[in-house]
This record gives C-alpha cells, sequence and structure tokens, in this order.
C-alpha cells in the first residue's frame, strides 16, 4: 500500500510548475488573475502567453512607461488610469503627444479577457495587437514598432527585468506586447456590491432591488451581466455626433453597421465619466434622460429595434435605475495598489 | 491476486519520476516560423522574384507603363506567400507547417522550406497573403512580427500586399500612391489560392535543395478582371471591394518560372 500511495505521489509530482501554470485558473493567488464563479470562459487564449508574476510586473512598467511615446510625454497609463477604473480622468476625448486630440471617449479597461474585440469599433481583434493601436496613432503615441523595440533594448533596467521573466535577454516585439497584454489581463473587476450580493455576502437595499428589475426588463439585453455588455455592435439611438463617426462600418464596411459602436460594460461608471463613444453625455442623468427622452424626441433610422421608442422612465424609476447602477461600482478595484 | 513485487513497483515510480522531471521551457515561445526545425529530412527552397512586364522589378529609378498607360515608379513592393502545400505523384498532400515568408522586393533571396518528406512531387500551392487564424492570433514573430511595416495600426490585420510609388497620373497631392491591400474576412477577403502543376516531377530527397523560382507581375495589380489606372484610385489603404478586385487582378501575374536543382 504505502508503495502505491508512493506511486500516487509521482504522478501527481508529474504536473506543471506551478509558476508556469497552463492554466490560468491555478495562478491566481500570484497572478492575481481569477475567472469568478459565474462568469463565462474568458475570449483570450493564454495557451501562447501563460501568465508569469514577473512578466506581469514587467507588463505593468511598459505600461507606465511614456518612453513609449514618440516625445517620451505620453503612456498608455495617460490615458487609462487606475482611479478612473483605467480610462481617462476629467477628459471628453483623449488627448496624446503634443496635446492632440482624438475623436472618442478613453474607455475604462477591465475583465479586457471575455471581449472578443476591442475598441468601441471592434478594430483590434487581440488583446496583443490591440497595444499597437495607440502606439502608432499619432493622435496617441505616434511610435513605431521598431522604433519601440530600440528604446526598450536600450535600457539596462529592461535588459534586466526581460531576463527575469522571460528568461532569456532577447528582447522583441512579441515579447513587449505579450507582455502587456498580460498586465491588461489581470485587471478584473469583481468586487462591486452587485458581485458581493451574487456571492450572498450582501444585498441591495429596497430601492436597488426595484432598480435591478427597471434594468433587467430594460437594459440587460445589451447590458448583459455579469460583463454588463454582450459585446455586440449596436446603436443606442445616438445622433452621428460632430466627428460623424461611422463605428462599427469603419471596420467591416458594411453600410447596415454605420453608427454602431460596442456595447459598453456599466461596471464602475462612477470612475468612468464622462460616457458615450465621444464622451458627450457628462452624468449619468444624461445618459438616462437620453434612453427616457432623447431616442423618442429624436429619432434616428438606424437605432437597434429594442430601442425604436426609446425607454420611458419616469422620475423614481430614473432614481431606482441609478441606485442599482450605483452597486456596479468596483472601488477596490479603482483603488487597488497592485494595479499603481 | 497476483502479488506486486515491491521492486518492480519502485522502478516504476524511479521511470515516472525521471519522466517527469524534463519541464517544457519555462515560457514556451512558438518555434521560429521560418525553419520548422527539420531535424533529418530534406527540403527545398522557393524564391519570389517581382518583376514588372517580366524583367525584375528595380525600386525608385526605374520607370513603368501600366495598362491604362500611365508611367509609374515603385518605392516599395512587398508581400507575404504562406500555408505552401505540395502533392505528391500519387495524390499525396503534404502541409507545411509554419510556413510564412514575407517577399520583400528590396531584398529577394531563396527561402527554405525544411522537413518535406522525400518523395517525388508533381503540385505546389501556397495562399496569397497571411490566413485568418493569424490574422487574430494576437503577438508574431519572423517574418510575421508586426514589426515589418506590414500590419494595419487602425483595424488590427495583415496588409496582405503592398506597393506604394510615384505617378505623374496619380491623383493624390505629391503625385504618390499607395495600395495597402488587406483584409481577412467575409467579403472583404483578399486571400488567394495559387496553385501551379510542376513543369518536371520534382524529387526531394536528402542531401538536394531545388529552388522553384516564382515571378510576381507588378503590372498585373492594374490589368485582368478589374483594370484600373491612378486616375481612378491612386490610393486603397481599406479593406473592401477596392482590394478584392486588385488582389484578385495581382493573383493572375504569379508564374513558376522554373525548377533549380
Ligand atoms: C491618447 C490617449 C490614449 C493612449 C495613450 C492609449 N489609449 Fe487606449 N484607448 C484610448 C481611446 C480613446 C480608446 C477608444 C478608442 C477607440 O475605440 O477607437 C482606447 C481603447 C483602448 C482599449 C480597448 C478597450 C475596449 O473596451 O475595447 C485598450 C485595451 C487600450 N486602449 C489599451 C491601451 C494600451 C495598452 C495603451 C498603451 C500602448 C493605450 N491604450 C494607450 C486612449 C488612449
Ligand atoms: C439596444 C441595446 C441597448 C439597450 C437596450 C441599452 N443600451 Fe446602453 N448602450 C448601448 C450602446 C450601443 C451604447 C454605446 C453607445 C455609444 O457610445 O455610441 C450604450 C451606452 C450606455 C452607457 C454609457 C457607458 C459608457 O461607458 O460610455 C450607459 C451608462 C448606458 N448605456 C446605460 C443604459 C441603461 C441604463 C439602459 C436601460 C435603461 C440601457 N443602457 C439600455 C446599448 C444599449
Amino acid at each position: 500500500m504505502p508503495l502505491l500511495l508512493g506511486a500516487l505521489l509521482a504522478f501527481s509530482g508529474c504536473r506543471k510548475d506551478p509558476a508556469i501554470p497552463e492554466n490560468p485558473l491555478a495562478a491566481s493567488a500570484e497572478t492575481g488573475f481569477h475567472i469568478p464563479a459565474g462568469w463565462p470562459a474568458p475570449y483570450y487564449s493564454f495557451s501562447e502567453n501563460p501568465l508569469k508574476p514577473e512578466i506581469i510586473q514587467l507588463g505593468k512598467k511598459l505600461f507606465n512607461d511614456p518612453k513609449l511615446s514618440r516625445d517620451s510625454t505620453i503612456s498608455c497609463g495617460s490615458c487609462h488610469q487606475p482611479a478612473g477604473a483605467f480610462s481617462q480622468t476629467g477628459h471628453i476625448i483623449s488627448h496624446g503627444v503634443d496635446g492632440r486630440l482624438g475623436t472618442r471617449n478613453s474607455p475604462g479597461l477591465f475583465n479586457l479577457v471575455w471581449h472578443p474585440s476591442l475598441m468601441w469599433d471592434g478594430g483590434a481583434n487581440n488583446l496583443e495587437t490591440q497595444i499597437l493601436i495607440p502606439l502608432q496613432s499619432h493622435v496617441e503615441m505616434e511610435m513605431s514598432p521598431q522604433e519601440l523595440v530600440t528604446r526598450v533594448s536600450a535600457q539596462p533596467i529592461y535588459q534586466k527585468a526581460f531576463l527575469e521573466a522571460w528568461g532569456t535577454p532577447e528582447i522583441n516585439l512579441a515579447r513587449i506586447l505579450k507582455s502587456m497584454a498580460q498586465f491588461e489581463a489581470t485587471l478584473i473587476s469583481d468586487g462591486a456590491k452587485w458581485d458581493r450580493v451574487q456571492r450572498r455576502q450582501a444585498s441591495f437595499t429596497a430601492d436597488e432591488a426595484r432598480g435591478e428589475k427597471v434594468f433587467m426588463a430594460n437594459c440587460a439585453v445589451c447590458h448583459k451581466p455579469p460583463l454588463f455588455t454582450d459585446f455586440a455592435f449596436r446603436s443606442n439611438g445616438l445622433s452621428a455626433g460632430v466627428a460623424n463617426d461611422s463605428g462599427r462600418m469603419r471596420i467591416n464596411r458594411n453600410e447596415g453597421d454605420k453608427y454602431k459602436f460596442k456595447v459598453p460594460s456599466l461596471r464602475n461608471l462612477a470612475f468612468t465619466a464622462p460616457y458615450f463613444h465621444d464622451g458627450r453625455a457628462a452624468t449619468i442623468d444624461d445618459v438616462l434622460k437620453h434612453y427616457s427622452e432623447g431616442i423618442a424626441a429624436q429619432p434616428a433610422p438606424y437605432t437597434d429595434p429594442q430601442l425604436h421608442n426609446g425607454i420611458r422612465l419616469d422620475a423614481t424609476e430614473k432614481e431606482q435605475l441609478k441606485a442599482f447602477l450605483q452597486t456596479l461600482n468596483d472601488t477596490a478595484f479603482a483603488r487597488n495598489p497592485a494595479f499603481r | 491476486m497476483k502479488r506486486i513485487r515491491p521492486g518492480v513497483l519502485l522502478l516504476w515510480i524511479f521511470i515516472l519520476m525521471a519522466a517527469c522531471r524534463k519541464q517544457p521551457d519555462p515560457i514556451p515561445e512558438k518555434a521560429p516560423l521560418i525553419d520548422n526545425g527539420g531535424i533529418g529530412l530534406p527540403g527545398l527552397r522557393v524564391q519570389f522574384t517581382p518583376t514588372v512586364n517580366g524583367a525584375p522589378l528595380v525600386l525608385r529609378s526605374a520607370w513603368y507603363r501600366n495598362a491604362a498607360g500611365d508611367s509609374f515608379q515603385v518605392s516599395d513592393h512587398k508581400y507575404y506567400v504562406s500555408n505552401f502545400t505540395l502533392q505528391t505523384d500519387s495524390g499525396a498532400v503534404v502541409k507545411v507547417p509554419e510556413s510564412y515568408f514575407l517577399v520583400d522586393a528590396a531584398d529577394v533571396h531563396p527561402r527554405e522550406i525544411r522537413n518535406v518528406p522525400p518523395g517525388t512531387y508533381t503540385r505546389i500551392s501556397f495562399l496569397l497573403g497571411v490566413d485568418s487564424a493569424r490574422n487574430v492570433s494576437g503577438a508574431q514573430t519572423g517574418d510575421l512580427e508586426q514589426s515589418k511595416g506590414m500590419f494595419w495600426d487602425w483595424d488590427a490585420g495583415y496588409i496582405m500586399a503592398k506597393l506604394e510609388g510615384f505617378s505623374p497620373q496619380s491623383i493624390l497631392s505629391g503625385s504618390d500612391f499607395y495600395f495597402h491591400i488587406a483584409g481577412f474576412s467575409g467579403r472583404n477577403n483578399v486571400l488567394q489560392t495559387i496553385s501551379f502543376d510542376l513543369p518536371t516531377p520534382l524529387l526531394v530527397k536528402a542531401g538536394e535543395m531545388p529552388t522553384l523560382q516564382f515571378q510576381s507581375d507588378v503590372a498585373s495589380w492594374f490589368s485582368g478582371a478589374s483594370p484600373f489606372g491612378f486616375a481612378d484610385y491612386s490610393s486603397v489603404m481599406a479593406p473592401g471591394p477596392q482590394a478584392v478586385a486588385i488582389a484578385n487582378n495581382y493573383s493572375k501575374g504569379f508564374r513558376l518560372v522554373r525548377i533549380d536543382p
């Protein structure tokens, strides 16, 4: 019998090295990554980029390094700030190198590994290659990938960090992108009151509970829990706007997708104002006014069929809805020292 | 029940432990894309030479004329070929894994395809461009590394073929022209599979490295099913019907000219 036990132990010794988990789930304690109970499987595949604490740290360093921009003034973190749930606080549209203005509002960055596509128009199909878009954009960081590799390679601090993280000193574009993607992958926001209620660690107030009913009846088709988006491209009836941004159509040239944008998550709204793809709504009140009165007052032909007549909400329902939306704010995420 | 002999079991435990010792490399990165690590098996070479009307393309100095009669110079010309498959005389198909080559008019040289099973081959096919799977698989290395000016910076995906230059007939200020042909899904898909019957059977065996000499034709971009001149468009920088039409044009410009021993 002891011998059989020994054989079993020998078998279990075959498990992979805990520092290099094939299954990202196994890494939760060390990497901060986990899949919250009841959530779907992540879309991003870790098979070509297994999480490792040293790589995540390296990715965080790169994410916050202004040397990644042409004039060394702007980092990813300039437009994606931890306290704003990684949105650009205080800006309607993004500000990049030389103070150049973009046309869209910097969204918060969290739960990214569940996104089948990234950006308001879904122009990026992978968390790793998404990074190349802001990097090269002349209104954001204006850096060529070659120059990026040269700059990073020249710094002793990175030479050391790449060696520690990747096991060999080579610094190439793929390693830079994969490291940054690992940091972004760990930005999990599942600590809102709503999550605690699901875990039966808290309960809604009467107003929040009524707000939840209004939400489930009117909003959840598109803003689907637990991620509070279905990741589809839709129009919620906004007018074309000053930039006349055609949204999804810019990517797939499909006339039927004109003015459609990826449904945003409604988590962390307290930290991510202003709202909508061009930041035109300053407050949640403005957003609710759009759904309740705006759509009906100014009907747009491309509006999603589910919203054709808008969503009539009286003053009480609006307050209840707001109380519910507050339960989606994850203060622990916005304050997490591990992300700074 | 048969008695278990402790000695045998101990041996088994030992073997199992030893088998476990070998851990995978700390971070499994993809093998280099060009060489698929051929150990022992023979291979072949492919070379792609961009030409114009039969002569090798000369960048920046030579003047050319397209079917519309416009004169032009070329400053940059690159394209991807990938997913090579070979067919034997008995009809068996051999897929060459990880065969992705960036052809650059500024640096024409033969590329090795290793690890081809010995045999007699009569047909070769390849994809003009990068398959959709690799367009969505994140950071890549080798010829696919996203630092070669062949990856889009606003709609993440590969530029399958690129032609840039200068023409007095261009309608752009500066008289430049830019054609970045991309798009890998749905009706915007510009990927083209090209196949050739080999002029003579190709014998792949140890100790030999025959080279298949291919030519592409820049003039074919402007002629074929959808002919156009610079007055029609001098810039195509987005997926869509124009890119699809041009890809269809240039896919007809490929030739297998000879096999060098
Ligand atoms: C100048 C401000 C700015 C900088 C710098 C910037 N971003 Fe962004 N980011 C934005 C804006 C604006 C968007 C939305 C753009 C769009 O949809 O077209 C965005 C979108 C994103 C998204 C997609 C989020 C979603 O919900 O789809 C990710 C991921 C992201 N950025 C990561 C990064 C990384 C990594 C860097 C550094 C390499 C970076 N950003 C640098 C402004 C910026
Ligand atoms: C038919 C789908 C649909 C329905 C139903 C819907 N929304 Fe939206 N919502 C969207 C889309 C699409 C956007 C992005 C619009 C844009 O910026 O162009 C959006 C944006 C938002 C935003 C802004 C988020 C941000 O970060 O900018 C908020 C807040 C919001 N919706 C709340 C609600 C509420 C509350 C309801 C129910 C009363 C609701 N939505 C119903 C599709 C929908």
